[in-house]
């Protein structure tokens, strides 16, 4: 069941796309990663437009990772326009991100976020929380059905 | 010049000319005989003049005390030739004096002793008043040439040198006040100076020419009296007016000026605060962004080693480890730098801080390494004071964590942390301003030639590999200890333990922003 969930990370800088893609692999999670690197392409993902219409090539997420400091559309922007919309609100956004300020915690969870992480400094620590979405997010909660 | 030399010089040099005049018994030329001062008042005068010069000039203790006893040995004669003539004892010719020159000698004596003093010296007002009264009148009515009569002329009939003589020293005295008495305010440099001498020629010189010039208009039949009231009144509304309204004009220049200087000092500090606030988030933003290829490196080198292990030998491994610790310190020298660049911009509004609560809850935060080290820390009583809480924590924070990391290996760190009120300025006061707390620790201590260093930023005394640190954490102390105009020191020996004292005032200096312009300015 947790295999079959897709995750989708929206995350601009390419070094930590390819941290964040070992430190999945070093987790054994079994879970498919996808990327995207800003909130425009993120919402075009979401809504299946452009490069992302095929379902199957960009199967709809169950859970998102999302930078907060992105280019073009952050993720401020984009978390605020995936609650509002009626499809998209569902999905379980944990806000991963290396912004600790009181302020941008705050405003995530008042937009509606449902998590909010600061990514760990060392790569293990990455590993770590990655196992630990995995569990809590794929085997103690409970997600609803999937559309497609 | 001390005015007091000055005057008692002058009177005492009258006074030795009477007493000449009366000694050689000639008839002076300058001066009818009559009105020469009686020898008894030449002498007081004299003896005024020694004694003045005495007390102003004289450096040993023998001298002062002199000057002190003639002084009140002329006090005496002048009291006893008052209450001769008051109680009508039988004169023994005309060798006492006139009861208006005893009377005024007396006051005079009086405050000659009164106005060196630390308490009596407000009292020479008072003292000086009736003598500078009586012989200014008495030169007055020799000048417009009337006549006193009745009570005031028994108050007023003094020889002319004698009057001339006790205008001078009453004068003197006065001018001999602490900080210049009465008439500081003509010596001051600026616009008061300038319109007080201004307005007391013409409060001198207005007033006997008007007066005189009645007299004269009356004498030669020119008007009656009651004309003549109503001249002078007329003449004196006109010309006090005027000063009056010169006066005001000058100030209201002043007025105008010193609002404007007030607008510009204002629209300054709106400039620095703006500027202060840009400086702020420049800073915070460029550490976010600084910090960020360093948690790569760090990231990077991490993976490599994790995950290539196998294909580098000790020594690549050992490069690899170099520059990951290397990238660890960076990023905690831009926290440090932030910290050092916060401190100044940051403005918080000063509140009450209760430092045993600070401190433990510093101690809450470092529980890990005291109970690593087997560290021993006690608290004494501290107080409160007025200050911005997040930096005294920082304060606090540095100098007990310096106190714990740098002891010598297997040494138990043990700290002592009291306070005490520092050294006042303004003694006798019950109210203490400012206190001093110490942190003592039994570390491994330094030279105190190298107590400047140490709150430099940037500078350390010890290497990388003995002990860890940025060089910053004493140099942040130190800014937030004078940005609170307060100071930080210590005292310190090799092997032998340091003891950090930081002064804080109990309230904070005054925000730098000046005081709204208020409704009246503002018109």
């Amino acid at each position: 069941m947790s295999a079959a969930i897709t995750i989708l990370c929206a995350e601009d800088d390419p070094d930590d796309r390819l941290l964040m893609a070992d430190a999945l692999t070093e987790s054994r999670l079994a879970n498919r990663l996808f990327f995207v690197e800003d909130g425009v392409e993120l919402m075009a993902y979401l809504r299946r437009q452009g490069r992302w219409s095929d379902p199957v090539a960009s199967p709809r997420p169950g859970l998102l990772l999302l930078d907060l400091n992105m280019p073009r559309k952050d993720g401020r922007e984009a978390l605020a326009e995936i609650k509002a919309d009626e499809n998209l609100r569902s999905i379980p956004v944990v806000v991963l991100t290396t912004s600790s300020a009181e302020v941008d915690i705050a405003r995530s969870y008042g937009i509606g976020a449902n998590s909010y992480i600061i990514k760990p400094v060392t790569f293990e620590g990455l590993v770590q929380v990655l196992r630990d979405i995995g569990r809590y997010w794929f085997e103690i909660v409970e997600l609803p059905k999937e559309k497609q | 010049m001390p005015p007091l030399s000055v005057g008692a010089g002058l009177a005492a040099f009258i006074g030795a000319a009477a007493l000449l005049g009366a000694l050689v018994d000639q008839p002076s030329g300058l001066v009818a005989p009559a009105e020469r001062m009686s020898p008894l008042a030449a002498v007081t005068f004299l003896a005024f003049g020694l004694s003045a010069v005495a007390i102003d000039r004289g450096r040993s203790r023998v001298v002062a005390i002199a000057a002190r006893a003639i002084a009140i040995i002329a006090v005496l004669i002048a009291l006893a030739s008052l209450l001769q003539t008051t109680l009508l004892v039988q004169a023994r010719g005309d060798e006492w004096m006139l009861p208006a020159t005893s009377l005024s000698l007396t006051l005079l004596g009086t405050g000659l002793l009164a106005v060196r003093t630390r308490t009596l010296h407000r009292y020479v007002p008072v003292l000086v008043a009736i003598p500078l009264f009586s012989a200014s009148l008495n030169l007055l009515d020799r000048l417009f040439g009337t006549d006193a009569a009745g009570i005031l002329e028994t108050y007023t009939q003094m020889s002319a040198f004698a009057a001339a003589a006790t205008l001078v020293v009453g004068l003197a005295l006065l001018a001999a006040m602490p900080r210049g008495g009465p008439f500081a305010v003509l010596h001051r440099r600026g616009v008061a100076g300038i319109i007080a001498r201004r307005l007391l020629v013409v409060a001198l010189v207005i007033p006997l020419l008007i007066g005189w010039l009645r007299l004269a208009g009356e004498r030669a039949g020119l008007f009656d009296t009651a004309f003549g009231v109503s001249l002078t009144t007329l003449t004196t509304i006109v010309l006090f007016g005027g000063a009056v309204f010169w006066t005001t004009s000058t100030i209201a220049r002043l007025e105008t000026d010193r609002r404007e200087a007030r607008q510009r000092l204002q629209a300054l500090t709106a400039e620095l605060e703006r500027s202060n606030r840009e400086l702020q988030d420049f800073a915070s933003v460029a550490s976010h962004d600084l910090q960020e290829p360093l948690r790569k490196i760090q990231a990077f080198s991490d993976r490599l080693a994790a995950s290539h292990a196998g294909q580098l030998d000790e020594a690549g491994l050992d490069y690899l480890s170099r520059m990951a610790s290397a990238a660890a310190r960076m990023r905690v020298l831009i926290d440090d730098l932030l910290d050092y660049s916060r401190v100044a911009t940051r403005a918080q509004t000063p509140v009450p801080v209760e430092l045993p609560r600070v401190v433990a809850e510093v101690l809450a935060d470092l529980e890990t390494t005291i109970q690593a080290t087997s560290a021993i820390i006690e608290v004494a009583a501290l107080p409160t004071i007025e200050a911005e809480p997040v930096q005294v924590r920082q304060v606090f924070q540095n100098l007990i964590g310096n106190a714990i990391k740098f002891v010598a290996p297997g040494t138990r760190p043990r700290i002592r942390i009291w306070a005490e009120p520092a050294p006042d300025t303004d003694a006798g006061s019950d109210h203490v301003s400012a206190w001093t707390i110490h942190v003592e620790d039994n570390g491994i201590g330094f030279e105190e030639q190298y107590l400047d260093r140490i709150f430099a930023p940037f500078q350390r005394l010890h290497g990388r590999n003995e002990y860890e640190g940025t060089g910053m954490g004493l140099a942040i102390c130190r800014r937030i200890a004078e940005r609170h105009g307060g100071t930080i020191t210590a005292r310190s020996a090799p092997g032998a333990g340091t003891t950090f004292m930081v002064t804080l005032p109990e309230r904070p200096p005054a925000d730098i922003t000046p005081p709204a312009l208020t409704a009246e300015e503002q018109r």
